[in-house]
């Protein structure tokens, strides 16, 4: 498996300034979002997504590289399904899990990586990312 | 990647992903500049949809979101400008111009044909 150690370090680092005022402002005039993002999706995008994924209350859904749980957070939010969010920065974790909780969404994160995926077979209605290398 | 999300998900379950990506057909030496101009993550790989079938998904469809990716990366810039001060106190002026670059190379690269982004859905079997 290829080592992602320098670019899981450089994740970090923009994590822990994420909750900048100036940080926020970037990112909802680029997105249209406020969590701290680090992919490309906008809030539209996002949306659009929600149709592809069929989420609904009682799905569980897989957001893999999910950062600070954009927009794996929003879509659980906006269908009341349930997400795992799975990443390997530690810090856009701990933010992820943090606003999972504000948000009243249902799951959890795991540090771990995509390629290998710990988790049970057959068990997820939907998975998605964003901008993550396949 | 893809093979373990096969294996996670339920039967007829979908996988919806947006990737950028460097462009189909390049020449050697243009696939370079786009690996160079990309993000770390850039999928420079054989392609979708045969990625994809050979991880074992049916029903694969690429859509392409080139347009948006250009307007999310100009909006970056431009929003990142607007903040030059504030920023440049956050992360320094060396970080400031050096990320501002590369994000005016990443686009150029995307105005080229040398980048692509794509939403790509499929189905678990």
């Amino acid at each position: 498996m290829p080592d992602h150690s320098d670019l899981v370090d450089e994740f970090d680092a923009y994590y822990r300034i994420i909750d900048e005022p100036v940080m926020r402002r970037i990112e909802r005039n680029m997105l249209g979002s406020d969590y701290g993002a680090s992919s490309y999706t906008t809030v539209d995008q996002a949306d659009r997504l929600l149709g592809l994924l069929g989420l609904a209350p009682g799905k569980l859904l897989l957001d893999y590289g999910s950062g600070t749980g954009w927009p794996g957070i929003h879509l659980a939010r906006s269908s009341g399904c349930e997400v795992v969010l799975i990443d390997l920065p530690l810090e856009g974790l701990r933010r992820a899990d943090r606003r999972r909780q504000v948000e009243g969404v249902r799951g959890g994160v795991l540090a771990a990586s995509a390629a290998l995926l710990p988790l049970q077979d057959r068990v997820f209605d939907a998975a998605t990312s964003s901008d993550v290398l396949c | 990647m893809l093979r373990a999300c096969n294996r996670v998900l339920k039967s007829g379950a979908p996988l919806v992903f947006f990737v950028v990506a460097v462009a189909a057909g390049l020449a050697p030496r243009d696939s370079a500049r786009a690996i160079g101009a990309g993000p770390e993550y850039v999928d420079a790989g054989p392609g979708y949809p045969s990625l994809m079938e050979a991880a074992g998904f049916v029903n694969v469809e690429v859509i392409d979101v080139t347009d948006d990716y250009a307007a999310a990366l100009s909006d970056s810039i431009q929003a990142r400008n607007a903040e030059r001060s504030q920023l440049e106190d956050l992360i320094g002026v060396d970080k400031f111009i050096e990320g501002q670059t590369s994000r005016r190379r990443e686009l150029a690269a995307v105005h080229e044909g040398l980048l692509r982004r794509h939403l790509v859905v499929a189905l678990r079997p």
